[in-house]
């Protein structure tokens, strides 16, 4: 249910990894004397290294390119934090000329978890929509005690809490993902039974 | 007494622009649309709170409705409240058929778009029978 920069490291380890390389066979190659036209081993390597500093602008290349190295560590560290993945709003009817229906995917996401923690069993329920709204991905993790039973839960909400999300959504889910925990917890607070009773009212 | 004679003393044909204007507030049109929202429909508002913090969900909560107004065509905007399992695309087309027939009907006001946001889903059960005992 979160978004993690694995792309994002697997690309800069790349890159890091091919410079990394190309350093160490220019390294093994100098060393070796296969380079040694090139550079010769009883001379300094950066040979006139000392003007090259004194330099006018040396300081602030040096500087600017620290801090340039400094935002993208900054940026990658930054990007290793995980992300709740949001769906847009749901945009149910988009008729610019009688007007548009949107609905937040976090509403239905709550109609749905307060359903699922009316369950017998359930301690708590986070539920997560993605997707638009003709194409709708539910992910739900659902929390259960030692007193759930665990297929009775599974199977109700597959045959009346996903049921009722597809009549409101009047699509069928393009995915459905299930994610179920067990805690020590008590089941769900709630506030009482209901019972409906009929009768006369006398005024 | 004598039935004046001179055309000039009798009062004169007016033009019927020259009767008077009734005008009609925003906000007397946000408050009809709501209230036809919420007596005609299944839509419900929230109730309660201070400055919007700590209102709740009511099915009997009157929608909130706000209105665009360009000449004698106005443009709603409402966000309501549906009870829970509803299908959603055909409550809030009925909802807007509902809103923009019964606004233009008690004011005259040609309602041209009706943009809906649906606030909050909850299940339908304590909250009609309250209705109900009202």
């Amino acid at each position: 249910m979160k978004e993690h920069a694995g792309a994002a490291n697997r690309t800069w380890l790349i890159i890091l990894g091919i410079l990394f390389l190309a350093a160490g066979v220019l390294a093994v190659l100098i060393a070796t004397g296969v380079l040694g036209g090139l550079a010769n081993a009883s001379e300094p390597l950066l040979a006139d290294g000392a003007e090259l500093l004194a330099g006018e602008s040396a300081p602030w290349a040096v500087l600017l390119a620290g801090v340039v190295l400094g935002i993208l560590g900054l940026w990658w560290i930054l990007a290793q934090i995980p992300r709740s993945r949001t769906a847009g709003t749901f945009r149910l009817q988009e008729d610019p000329a009688r007007g548009i229906t949107v609905c937040d995917p976090a509403v239905l996401a709550a109609a749905v978890s307060n359903e699922t923690e009316q369950l017998p069993g359930v301690v708590s329920s986070s539920v997560r929509l993605r997707g638009t709204a003709d194409e709708p991905d539910l992910a739900m993790k659902v929390t259960v005690n030692s007193d759930a039973d665990v297929q009775g839960v599974i199977a109700r909400i597959q045959h009346e809490v996903v049921p009722h999300l597809v009549t409101a959504l009047e699509v069928p889910l393009n995915t459905f993902g299930l994610e179920l925990d067990a805690s020590s917890k008590p089941g769900a607070r709630t506030d009482g039974a209901r019972v409906s009773s009929r009768g006369t009212v006398v005024y | 007494m004598s039935i004046p004679s001179a055309p000039g003393r009798l009062r004169p044909a007016r033009d019927i622009n020259d009767r008077g204007e009734t005008v009609l507030s925003r906000r007397v049109l946000e408050k009809t649309a709501s209230q036809v929202a919420r007596d005609e429909t299944f839509a419900g508002g929230s109730s309660g709170g201070f400055l919007g913090i700590g209102a709740r969900a009511d099915l009997s909560a009157r929608p909130d409705a706000s209105v665009e107004l360009a000449g004698n065509i106005a443009s709603l905007k409402v966000t309501v409240g549906l009870p829970y399992p509803i299908a959603l695309r055909q409550a809030t087309e009925q909802l807007r058929r509902r809103i923009s027939d019964r606004v233009t009907e008690l004011t005259g006001v040609e309602v041209r778009q009706v943009d809906i946001t649906v606030s909050w889903l909850k299940p339908a059960g304590t909250e009609l029978s309250r209705r109900r005992l009202q």
